[in-house]
């Protein structure tokens, strides 16, 4: 890991989204939540989620985490917010080739942000913080729906 | 005489580039770097010596288990141990506790009877206990531990009582550095006839362990932190104790006659020793030991306490970096984090400049949560590092809150 691996990991758009991260906090009347940990580092992440008729109307987190998990969470809910469990695998599974490495033919389907999670193919422990939040999504849409 | 140069050219490791820089190692205590002569000595062991113990009537394997039965008698010496049946080899201090802790659930423990156990400990030393008592309906008790990382011996004192059947307490905390008062607790344990336990995995890496001095029952030790292989570890009992628990794992080596009327075992420490060892961790063990014992452990002492107040003044000089465990009797452990900066980045940070560092909960989640943080930087240091390290490390830390701030 050289320093130019350390700026490809640590994009500006993920340390902003780290520092400020968008759809933070609990909020009420959520239908679908989990609760998901990095039992390597002890990360840990709460996802809520507001779901009807098919959509995920809200999405927040809430997290005491690495600045790759909380920007990964806050790129996730950024992009599915208003959109369905179809949506979510989609961008799940085109994720997941992000992180191996292989980003061709993913830009249609994910946004530039998520596309910045790139660098991260060189950090093999780091990839499990990026993953936190979308492991945890997946419990929350299983997760039994409230009154 | 302490020669920090000549040390250091002992240890291959330190010589190699990570990520294009000099390699900084900082993670002493998740595991040690081993010395030429370690190295060496596995090496040539299945070069020119290997072969099973115990078993062979051939020349080869009767000097194997010459050197295997060595070592024991080395280790038993190089902890003041009274009898080298006292020593017996394990994987490691998680092995070793598993080993007791299993023995006392089959032998020891009824319901109602109580372990007593601290707030800082490993994994390790907490959840083969938890199974115990599960299975025993005894109950765990915990020291809690001061807002500075030291346990409150009041309240140990108020939790042991006739109730208790084993105090198992680590001596140096692997996540804060404290170093526990433990040859005081040991005589507060003994005077109500409560045997300890001391989880000795980062103590013997920093001092010298006298078990005779000190009057433990057990003491247990990983290799792999005191510059010896993987796989290999040493759980001392007193004989007394060691005789009243029953074997661990059973099978072959460990038994006088198998029969299918009935089997016996062997005596110690054969009994706790079934199957083929890690016997060229065992050959590595003896020559990492006589390497400390050619060491000026004092000098190596002295050293490692100057390498801890200089990174603990040079940390104090970076802003929103809280150190976690200040207590006053420490080891050459610093635990750290930042206001807003989280561990898992800081080690990515420093690795990118070829320091290694630890981040994470440590295998100590009932501490951190006790602290409230969810995880923490660490650095370790062991006698071959250097004042440069802790420089760099220092520096690095200045650099990385502009790289995330
Ligand atoms: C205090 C303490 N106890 C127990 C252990 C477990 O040792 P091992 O993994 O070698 O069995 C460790 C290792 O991290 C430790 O630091």
């Amino acid at each position: 890991m050289s320093e130019t691996n350390l700026q490809d990991l640590y994009q500006s758009i993920l340390i902003q989204h780290s520092k400020s991260p968008s759809h933070y906090g609990k909020f009420e009347g959520f239908t679908h939540f989990s609760e998901g940990y990095n039992a390597l580092c002890g990360d840990a992440i709460s996802i809520y989620l507001s779901v009807k008729e098919g959509t995920i109307e809200k999405a927040s987190f809430e997290s005491a985490s690495c600045a790759i998990c909380k920007a990964s969470a806050s790129i996730l809910l950024e992009a599915i917010e208003g959109t369905s469990a179809e949506t979510f695998s989609s961008v799940q599974n085109g994720f997941s080739e992000i992180l191996e490495g292989n980003p061709e033919g993913q830009s249609e389907a994910l946004s530039a942000d998520i596309l910045a999670f790139e660098g991260i193919k060189e950090f093999t422990s780091r990839k499990n913080c990026a993953l936190l939040p979308y492991t945890t999504f997946q419990k929350a849409l299983n997760s039994e729906i409230k009154d | 005489m302490f020669n920090l140069q000549s040390i250091r050219d002992d240890f291959p490791i330190l010589s190699t580039l990570m990520n294009d820089k000099p390699l900084i190692y900082l993670d002493n205590a998740a595991t040690s770097q081993k010395p030429s002569t370690v190295i060496e000595a596995v090496e040539n062991f299945y070069k020119t010596g290997n072969s099973n113990i115990h078993r062979g009537v051939f020349r080869l394997s009767e000097q194997a288990t010459a050197r295997y039965e060595a070592t024991r008698k080395e280790f038993a010496q190089f902890i003041s141990a009274e009898k080298e049946s006292e020593v017996v080899f394990v994987k490691g201090v998680t092995e070793a506790i598993n080993l007791i802790a299993y023995g006392f659930s089959q032998s020891i423990l009824k319901e109602g009877d109580e372990i007593l156990i601290s707030e800082m400990e490993h994994h390790a030393n907490i959840v083969p206990w938890q199974i115990a008592c599960e299975q025993t309906g005894a109950v765990l008790k915990v020291i809690p531990v001061l807002d500075d990382g030291s346990l409150d011996i009041s309240a140990f004192e108020a939790l042991l009582s006739e109730k208790t059947k084993l105090l198992s307490i680590v001596h140096i905390s692997n996540a804060l550095g404290t170093i526990n008062p433990i040859k005081s607790m040991i005589n507060k344990a003994h005077a109500l006839g409560v045997p300890v336990l001391v989880d000795g995995a980062q103590s013997a890496p920093h001092m010298k362990v006298d078990v005779k001095d000190l009057d433990c029952d057990f003491y247990v030790f990983s290799g792999h932190k005191l510059f010896a292989p993987t796989g290999v570890g040493v759980l001392y009992g007193k004989e007394k104790w060691l005789e009243q628990l029953p074997p661990y794992q059973s099978g072959g080596d460990m038994i006088e006659k198998v029969d299918f009327g009935g089997t016996t075992f062997k005596g110690l420490p054969g009994k706790f020793e079934a199957g083929t060892p890690n016997i060229a961790g065992v050959i590595g063990l003896s020559e990492a030991i006589q390497y400390l014992q050619n060491l000026d452990r004092e000098g190596a002492l002295a050293h490692e306490e100057a390498l801890l107040i200089q990174a603990t003044e040079g940390l104090a000089q970076i802003d929103g970096l809280r150190l976690i465990g200040t207590a006053k009797d420490k080891a050459s452990i610093v635990s750290f984090v930042f206001d807003d900066i989280h561990a898992h980045d800081v080690g990515t940070f420093l690795d990118a400049g070829g320091i290694a560092i630890r981040t994470g909960h440590h295998c100590t989640m009932p501490l951190l949560k006790r602290f409230n943080v969810p995880a923490t930087a660490r650095a370790s240091f062991a006698f071959y590092n250097n004042t440069n390290d802790v420089d760099c490390l220092v520096e690095s830390l200045k650099k990385m809150k502009s790289f995330f701030l």
